[in-house]
């Protein structure tokens, strides 16, 4: 199974930047232990709310380019929804998968795709919550 | 005091956004070229003398599935050997003196570019490196191991379009980086340079590649530089850029200890 990676060049939802290199090599790790084999990843543009490299991955994607999408994390995935399921149509309908390999999480089906939601929101509402514990 | 009268280089690079010129070191380009093939011989395990080794025929020894494991594996090889860094800045480095300072930071790994007919796994789509983590004060100096020309070499945008390009960025009508290349495809140059010259240009200004319908392969090696005091983006200084020179000014700077202060040990 092909994998094409997908990485950031700007900051996540969590607020978290990582070096290039350091998000190919988790997403190489990740590919290797499930046996899939990994396509150069496409690096999304530092613009803000930019999403040409993930749009055009779905593009590829949906022409049956590939076999599935190798995300660096969850939390490199858009904050509007509606964008989110522009992906998750795609991955149903054409049987394909994602896989987030910092969090080692494959998504294919409804009922993965409800749980990887209910992270995001919980992460994405993490963000408001206090960062420091008082003992 | 402000100086701005450029020199004719410097304008081209203003104007143009990139610079083609013969290598200022023909003994160091020769030696670069000897030693990828002496190292993609040693890779691939062929029999052939460096002299009939002709890059322009890579394909017949590389396929699609093993390209970028090659091309890793070539990188790692030449970074290794000694003198291939000073080698490299050899090529250029009066016009990189020139256009960036002469008190510069470079690339830690130089990178190398393989382009077989055809293939579809190499491609890097229209791009600033700026919009992936670069600091806009780099420059690229590219070094070509064959004659490149239309898709066997890279585009860039004309650097008169760079208004309408920021412009049209933002474009809701603009969804994938296809639609990008597609809007723009009337203004983007093939660059034609040959063997034995050098291009320097303004990774800011957008470029990249398309599938190489040619019959002959491209190799070609790029590495970036940038004052070493301009500011650092995502690639930072240490993991990916190393000082090359500093003059001696900034080494007594750097050194400098206040009367009564004790030296760092």
């Amino acid at each position: 199974m092909i994998f094409k990676g997908y990485i950031s060049s700007r900051k996540l939802l969590d607020g978290s930047i990582n070096h290039q290199k350091v998000q190919n090599l988790v997403i190489r790790d990740a590919c290797h232990k499930r046996k899939y084999e990994y396509k150069l990843s496409l690096t999304e543009y530092g613009v803000k709310n930019c999403f040409l490299a993930f749009n055009q991955i779905l593009l590829e994607i949906e022409k049956d380019k590939f076999d599935g999408i190798a995300f660096y994390s969850l939390t490199q995935l858009p904050e509007k929804k509606a964008d989110r399921e522009k992906l998750y149509k795609i991955i149903i309908k054409k049987k394909k998968k994602i896989l987030f390999s910092l969090e080692n999480k494959l998504v294919s089906n409804i009922s993965e795709i409800r749980k990887l939601e209910n992270l995001l929101k919980i992460k994405y509402l993490l963000k408001f919550t206090p960062k420091k514990i008082k003992y | 005091m402000y100086y701005n009268n450029y020199s004719k280089s410097e304008k081209n690079y203003l104007n143009k956004g990139l610079i083609i010129k013969e290598t200022e070191n023909k003994k160091s380009l020769f030696y670069i070229n000897k030693i990828i093939k002496q190292k993609l011989i040693k890779i691939l395990k062929i029999n052939i003398k460096i002299k009939n080794f002709n890059l322009n025929k890579l394909h017949n020894y590389i396929n699609e599935k093993n390209i970028n494991q090659i091309r890793l594996s070539l990188i790692e090889s030449v970074n290794k050997d000694k003198n291939f860094k000073k080698e490299f800045l050899k090529v250029a480095q009066k016009m990189l003196s020139n256009i960036v300072g002469n008190e510069l930071a470079m690339q830690n790994n130089i990178n190398l570019s393989i382009q077989i007919p055809n293939d579809e796994s190499s491609l890097l789509p229209i791009h600033s490196d700026t919009w992936s983590g670069d600091s806009p004060f780099e420059t690229v100096l590219w070094l070509p191991m064959v004659n490149c020309y239309k898709t066997k070499s890279m585009f860039i945008l004309d650097a008169k379009k760079m208004n309408k390009f920021n412009k049209i960025f933002k474009n809701k009508k603009i969804k994938t980086i296809s639609d990008l290349y597609k809007k723009f495809k009337k203004d983007l140059n093939f660059i034609k340079i040959n063997y034995g010259n050098y291009l320097l240009f303004n990774q800011n200004i957008p470029h990249g590649n398309l599938i190489n319908t040619t019959n002959e392969t491209r190799i070609s090696l790029n590495c970036r530089f940038k004052g070493l005091f301009t500011p650092y983006s995502q690639k930072e200084l240490g993991s990916f850029f190393s000082p090359l020179k500093l003059r001696a000014a900034t080494k007594i700077g750097l050194e400098y200890k206040m009367p009564g202060e004790k030296k760092n040990k």
